[in-house]
């Protein structure tokens, strides 16, 4: 069982991210109101994972995940953002959040969020003492269009950046959830040619519709082309999907988070957030991520 | 049903929708908005009294936040009226504004009261103050 600890002034807030959290997973959740809270609290039990809304009194958002990652950087924290908060939430993403869940969108992204970075957060470090000696990994693949391919391939880039000493814990949780976020967009929005509504549809309704088009034509011959170069100053990952690609102008500048698509822009928001350089080729249909050393 | 009354009323498929479909969880918000509300009104007046802004805008904001899972506009746009004008500091006509959210409400408290009370429910209906 995972404890969440759910940080909020709001107690209606308080109340849905429990009650969604304890129905669909076997989740301990505690409460804190505000930031200070929070801090007492961890000073004696750690969660596995931290919640927290940005705008609350005594110590807001920002300011929990700065403390977080100073005291108690193993912990991931997501945050989750009201309208009007974006900028607030790419600043606390740039300083160390793991990931953030917009409010409106709590009933069908909260879960799997938190599941999300549980399990990047939980990845397994077998190879841990050997990674730690190596020098220099150079990856190719040819994915085929099955989402269980991706968290496999997150992991182990986790634990090669984290071991060849890239970055520290909450830094491998970003890569991860960078790496995820480019490898998704890929997937789901490149080879399968899923549309935004499509895309931020709820679980059960996206699992069907992918099983459909990874069976029908042109679907079913696409591969995702994943180059991943990693040394101890800076990894180099490069996804390119066999999709139509898409309109690279019409993107928003980075740190622009104004008519930002709520659905698809969270990805874009959290690789251009914990990567070092963003580029998409001229196509759309490849992404080339850096992230330096520390 | 007067115009303001209207304005406030409950959508309760937004809120449905917000539990998923979850009749005990839409029940557990109820209670923590019946709960919570008042008091985000009572720091929002307090704030604007006192000129302090920041707290003010915080209150507006949740109190905005709060009432959207509802599907209350109205109320939610005169919340981020008081929001934005606290967020630049220069609140123009304080006792106007509060008073419409105040009135908007009373009426969409009035309505979870009614909600509850035709449910039937196990959160004990006489806990909330029905201001």
């Amino acid at each position: 069982m995972s404890t969440i600890m759910i940080v909020d002034d709001s107690e209606v807030d308080r109340r849905l991210a429990a009650g969604l959290l304890e129905r669909k997973g076997d989740y301990l959740v505690t409460f804190a109101k505000n930031g200070r809270e929070a801090l007492n609290m961890m000073r004696d039990s750690l969660p596995d994972l931290v919640l927290t809304d940005m705008q609350m009194p005594e110590r807001d958002g920002l300011g929990l995940v700065n403390a977080i990652r100073l005291h108690y950087s193993q912990i991931p924290v997501v945050l989750m953002t009201a309208h009007g908060s974006d900028q607030l939430a790419v600043q606390a993403l740039e300083q160390g959040a793991a990931g953030y869940v917009p409010k409106e969108q709590l009933k069908d992204r909260l879960v799997e969020t938190v599941e999300d970075v549980l399990a990047i957060a939980r990845a397994d470090r077998t190879y841990a003492r050997l990674i730690d000696c190596l020098k220099r990994t150079e990856f190719e693949f040819d994915l085929e269009n099955d989402p269980q391919l991706i968290d496999p391939l997150v992991d182990l880039t986790q634990q090669i950046v984290s071991g060849m000493g890239l970055c520290d814990t909450t830094g491998r949780y970003r890569v991860g959830v960078a790496l995820k976020s480019a490898l998704e967009n890929a997937l789901y929005r490149g080879n399968l040619e899923l549309s935004t509504n499509e895309t931020s549809s709820t679980a059960k309704a996206r699992e069907q519709l992918v099983a459909a088009r990874r069976a029908a034509p042109p679907y079913c011959d696409r591969r995702i082309h994943v180059h991943i170069l990693i040394k101890p100053e800076a990894a180099r990952f490069e996804i390119r999907d066999q999709g139509p690609g898409f309109d690279t102008s019409k993107l928003p500048p980075p740190g622009d988070t104004t008519n930002l698509d709520p659905a698809t822009g969270r990805g874009l928001v959290l690789m251009r957030s914990f990567m070092d350089e963003v580029q998409f080729n001229n196509k759309g249909n490849q992404v080339t991520l850096v992230k330096r050393r520390d | 049903m007067d115009s303001r009354e209207n304005e406030s009323c409950v959508n309760w498929a937004s809120a449905m929708e917000a539990v998923r479909g979850d009749h005990d969880l839409l029940l557990e918000l109820i209670d923590a908005f019946l709960k919570d509300s008042p008091l985000q009104l009572e720091a929002l007046r307090v704030a604007i009294r006192d000129g302090d802004f920041p707290t003010a805008r915080r209150a507006a904001h949740t109190l905005k936040g709060n009432s959207r899972y509802f599907g209350a506009n109205a109320l939610v746009a005169v919340a981020l009226e008081l929001e934005e004008q606290a967020r630049r500091e220069a609140v123009t006509n304080p006792e106007e504004l509060l008073e419409k959210l105040a009135g908007m409400l009373e009426n969409l408290t009035s309505s979870l009261l009614d909600y509850l009370k035709l449910e039937g429910s196990k959160v004990n209906v006489n806990d909330h103050d029905r201001r």
